[in-house]
């Protein structure tokens, strides 16, 4: 659990994603490690819509059948549904890799960059550059 | 009697042709918005806040990024200045700060169990807001928390103010400049978003309103604090800027405790935690 190598990432991406970094409203995102994106492959469990923020929750198994369980905070309706968000846009099952900045105290938390389908199609809660 | 009729025909084209050179004068518009006119006074209309890096607007230069990775240097262009040794040890949330001093408070955030958030803060919000002119006053409605000031224009601040989360605010017309300058805060609210430290009672805001085009206005704020930072210094050139929705409408967006509650249980607390 505490233990983020053992987790199923596909990779680190170290970078500053100076472009793409979004506020995150009342409590800033000085929680999270910006410079770090970490890539989470794994199986929606649930999406939450909603205010204040909206919250996609997943799990990722580890090559050893380990499951990790990660929730990640990304916006609220008003600025998801602007970009083309819905209810729908993430369901119960779906397997998708989650770009992530973490949490930097290793909780399996964090802050949401992108959500990537098996076919291709992205899910972003910033419109891009 | 025709010649009556044609001349108040003339003079009423002159009339509209006289409001509507006043009422739309153009500025430079910015590209994408070439050949709408506006009024520069007129900022009625839902106006929303973007967030640099949300697509819509891009800021660039001085303190796009901080080296802690924290979103305060894409919105500030210039650092705060120090505080003083009073504002650490009574505007600091020092509880619960496992990031450093002025990075989040863990413990505490503007809104915490909805309290009120405010102005400034409120501008940190990827919320939009909408300002409704009316003689002597703009009255400005934020749909985040739901929370509205009114914008006193050409009076000024009363003597006997008394302490409120969104202060008094005054405003008036610097050429196409609106001016709003706000003071009798009663120094319960953060300075902004990602602030480990909250306002004390002297704050001191001064905003700047200028629409540039149809589609843009530009915010500049400059804080002061002589209990925070000293008399001498000052925040000066916070940026936002806003992008006018016409076609948009406030929503409901109230505060909760049980949907902070859980959010709080499942995101918050995890991503404070000491590990």
């Amino acid at each position: 659990m505490h233990n983020r190598s053992t987790a199923c990432c596909i990779s680190i991406l170290v970078g500053l994603l100076v472009v793409s970094v979004p506020a995150s409203a009342h409590h800033g995102v000085a929680a999270y490690d910006m410079k770090t994106t970490l890539a989470l492959k794994g199986t929606v469990t649930s999406f939450e819509l909603r205010n204040p923020h909206s919250i996609l929750s997943f799990d990722v198994k580890d090559d050893k059948g380990n499951v990790q369980h990660w929730s990640v905070e990304t916006h609220n309706p008003r600025a998801l549904v602007d970009l083309g968000w819905t209810k729908e846009s993430l369901k119960a099952g779906d397997e998708v890799t989650v770009y992530v900045h973490p949490a930097k105290n290793g909780s399996t938390v964090g802050y949401l960059v992108k959500v990537t389908f098996g076919n291709g199609k992205e899910l972003l809660p910033s419109a891009p550059e | 009697m025709r010649n009556r009729f044609a001349s108040a025909i003339f003079l009423t084209v002159v009339a509209l042709l006289s409001s509507s050179a006043l009422l739309t004068r153009t500025a430079a518009q910015s590209e994408g918005t070439k050949g709408k006119a506006f009024d520069p006074h007129d900022l009625s209309g839902v106006w929303y806040g973007y967030f640099p890096g949300r697509g819509a607007v891009k800021v660039s230069g001085p303190g796009t990024a901080d080296k802690k990775g924290s979103i305060r240097g894409l919105l500030y262009s210039s650092p705060e200045p120090t505080l003083t040794p009073w504002a650490e040890a009574n505007l600091v949330f020092h509880e619960g700060v496992s990031h450093g001093p002025h990075q989040v408070a863990t413990g505490a955030y503007p809104g915490q169990d909805c309290d009120p958030i405010g102005v400034p803060a409120l501008h940190s919000e990827p919320n939009p807001m909408e300002f409704v002119q009316s003689p002597g006053r703009i009255v400005q409605f934020f749909e985040y928390h739901r929370e509205w000031r009114t914008i006193w224009m050409n009076e000024q601040h009363p003597q006997d103010l008394e302490p409120t989360y969104m202060g008094h605010s005054v405003g008036k017309w610097d050429g196409d400049t609106l001016v709003v300058d706000t003071i009798g805060y009663n120094g319960k609210e953060f300075v902004d978003i990602d602030s480990s430290h909250r306002m004390s009672d002297a704050f001191h805001l001064v905003e700047r309103y200028k629409r540039v085009s149809y589609d843009d206005m530009e915010l500049s704020m400059d804080f002061y604090d002589p209990k925070a930072w000293g008399t001498e210094a000052a925040w000066k050139g916070v940026r936002r800027n806003y992008k006018f929705k016409p076609d948009w409408k406030l929503q409901e967006y109230y505060c909760t405790k049980e949907e902070w509650g859980d959010f709080d249980q499942k995101i918050l607390k995890p991503a404070a935690s000491v590990k």
